[in-house]
């Protein structure tokens, strides 16, 4: 079975920007091949079902609108950024094949990078499903509720909307996996669930619209850049543009923090 | 081309390796032999980076291998788990991890060249239904695709039958010629000791011995053998009676019973024994029926040279 191996010495090393490619091809085809991803876009276009209880909105009331979409970023958006952010590491980890990325010549921080990219890509593709197939959903199933191409504003802020909350979500999410070796989900449910309702709710309604809550500077931002028309909500003493600081610095912070973590981290 | 001063690393309160030493040399195939649960593994993920050591000095190839990109590019790993990408087809696999290292053609070539070395040829199969034998073939074409100066196997000969056993052995033993040192951990003694140039041992996350296989071999061999001969009651009373008189066992067990037809000759030098209870036998017109070595316990061994 054996044949010669040809003894060429390699010494061709692809750049930075050429190894991140690679690997996020690799783990995008992970996802392709991963059955989980194709559960997360059908559990995505769950709040579909709410559209039934809605009483003939009206899309200028888009109030009636949030039902579903609160039902979605409360629920289903933390639970989606959560499985993808959590398991985009942990999964490697579980399946032992972090140890055929660390023997190769990459630097652990660029696989927490391109893991990083490769899960804001995929969130991207089933927030545009899912935000595609609710506005979809509205036009179908509430005739009159939305004009088909004279509401597509309400499609792009809520996408944006959606995306935002999967961004900083899943960063936070992809350091809990990267830090912890076990139980990693069951700490990202508790800070996801914590953070999207009492975070909101209860801090929310003691000391009103609290600066402490992720998600109130999420919607704070959506109230303001993307469906400024639709929803009105703000914290108080706080300037949207800083929201956005909060939301980029949170980002990048996590996302230096599960860097650096890996870096020193065992993988026994 | 390894060298490990004094390495410790503990996981909580678990104590992987303590305060362990070892050398590799270039251009040797060198056997890291222990029993289940010695270090064997630790050790080397200690020296492939994905472990950092608690204390003490870690030397591949003149460098620090944490992080270290350019040590990567001449080092090749195959761990014992089964890593590999199940969704992937085979060259899929060994190409996509040769894009880290080498250009598209150039990795589609060495893919091509690699998969040929350790004998895989399955087309459009997905790694999840491959056999043992081939994710082990598989996972070492992974490794060698760059033709690495130092490849590292972790347990490679599990869970593979004698024919791939024989075949990994014949991989290994090739790769080697060609000039590559490799540093492979077992369990098992009699799978490392004619193919390797040098021998460590270690138990208990220390290093025991350390050189030539002949040298460990000698060593182990100072270990009480134990020898199950079966034959009539009859002629196990003659055999041991010449077995006393040539001197070449310590000690013999008889079975509690008195008919029993199983005896057990205890030895410190099975080199001697073996060749010379053969003798016995040709020279008495002695009938045997079976006679094995029980003493394949490596732990036993590992315990006993502590």
């Amino acid at each position: 079975m054996v044949n010669k191996q040809n003894n060429t010495k390699y010494e061709y090393s692809p750049p930075l920007f050429s190894r991140g490619i690679f690997l996020i091809q690799i783990f995008l085809n992970k996802y392709v091949y991963d059955k989980k991803t194709y559960i997360l876009i059908l559990i995505s276009v769950l709040p579909l079902l709410t559209i039934g209880n809605i009483h003939q909105p009206g899309i200028e009331d888009y109030v009636d609108l949030i039902g579903p979409i609160s039902i979605f970023t409360f629920i289903i958006m933390p639970l989606i950024s959560l499985i993808l952010g959590v398991t985009a590491i942990s999964d490697e980890k579980e399946n032992k094949t972090i140890s055929q990325l660390l023997a190769r010549p990459v630097r652990r921080e660029e696989i927490v990078i391109s893991k990083w990219i490769t899960i804001m890509i995929i969130g991207l593709i089933i927030t545009t499903i899912n935000s595609t197939i609710l506005y979809l959903g509205f036009y179908i199933l509430l005739p009159g509720s939305i004009s088909l191409l004279g509401n597509l504003s309400v499609l792009l802020g809520t996408w944006m909307y959606l995306g935002l909350w999967f961004g900083v979500y899943a960063t936070i999410f992809l350091f809990v996996g990267v830090f912890l070796d076990k139980n990693a989900i069951g700490l990202g449910l508790a800070i996801a669930y914590f953070e999207a309702f009492f975070g909101q709710f209860i801090f929310g309604a003691f000391s009103g619209n609290s600066p402490f809550s992720v998600a109130n500077h999420i919607y704070y931002i959506a109230s303001e850049f993307f469906l400024s028309d639709y929803i009105s909500f703000n914290i108080a003493k706080f300037e949207p543009i800083s929201s956005v600081l909060v939301c980029i610095g949170l980002v990048f912070g996590f996302l230096f923090l599960a860097a650096f973590t890996m870096r020193r981290k065992d993988f026994p | 081309m390894i060298e490990l001063e004094n390495v410790s690393k503990s996981f909580g309160d678990v104590v992987a390796i303590s305060n362990m030493s070892m050398h590799v040399k270039t251009g040797t195939i060198t056997g890291f032999l222990g029993p289940n649960g010695a270090g064997k593994s630790t050790t080397l993920k200690v020296v492939m980076g994905e472990i950092f050591p608690d204390l003490g000095t870690v030397n591949v190839l003149g460098e620090n291998p944490v992080n270290n990109i350019k040590l990567k590019q001449r080092t090749g790993y195959v761990s014992e788990h089964d890593d590999l990408y199940q969704w992937m087809k085979g060259k899929q696999f060994v190409s996509s991890l040769a894009r880290l290292l080498l250009p598209r053609e150039e990795a589609e070539r060495a893919a091509k060249e690699a998969l040929k070395t350790v004998g895989l040829a399955v087309k459009g199969k997905k790694i999840q239904a491959y056999s043992k034998g081939m994710r082990q073939r598989l996972k070492v074409a992974a490794a060698i695709v760059h033709n690495p100066d130092l490849l590292i196997l972790d347990e490679p000969f599990g869970g593979l039958d004698p024919l791939g056993r024989r075949e990994m052995k014949k991989l290994v033993s090739n790769l080697n010629q060609d000039g590559v040192t490799i540093l492979i951990s077992s369990h098992i003694l009699y799978e490392l000791d004619q193919m390797s140039t040098n021998m460590i041992l270690i138990h208990r996350g220390q290093t025991l011995a350390e050189g030539a296989p002949s040298e460990i071999l000698e060593l182990i061999d100072q270990f009480p053998h134990q020898i199950l001969i079966h034959a009539p009651i009859d002629q196990l009373k003659n055999l041991s009676k010449l077995m006393i008189d040539e001197s070449i066992v310590n000690s013999l067990k008889f079975g509690a019973d008195k008919s029993s037809t199983d005896l057990v000759a205890i030895t410190n030098n099975p080199k001697e024994f073996y060749p010379k209870i053969t003798q016995l036998i040709a020279e008495n017109n002695l009938f045997v029926e079976h006679l094995e070595s029980k003493t394949d316990n490596i732990e036993a061994i590992f315990e006993f040279l502590t």
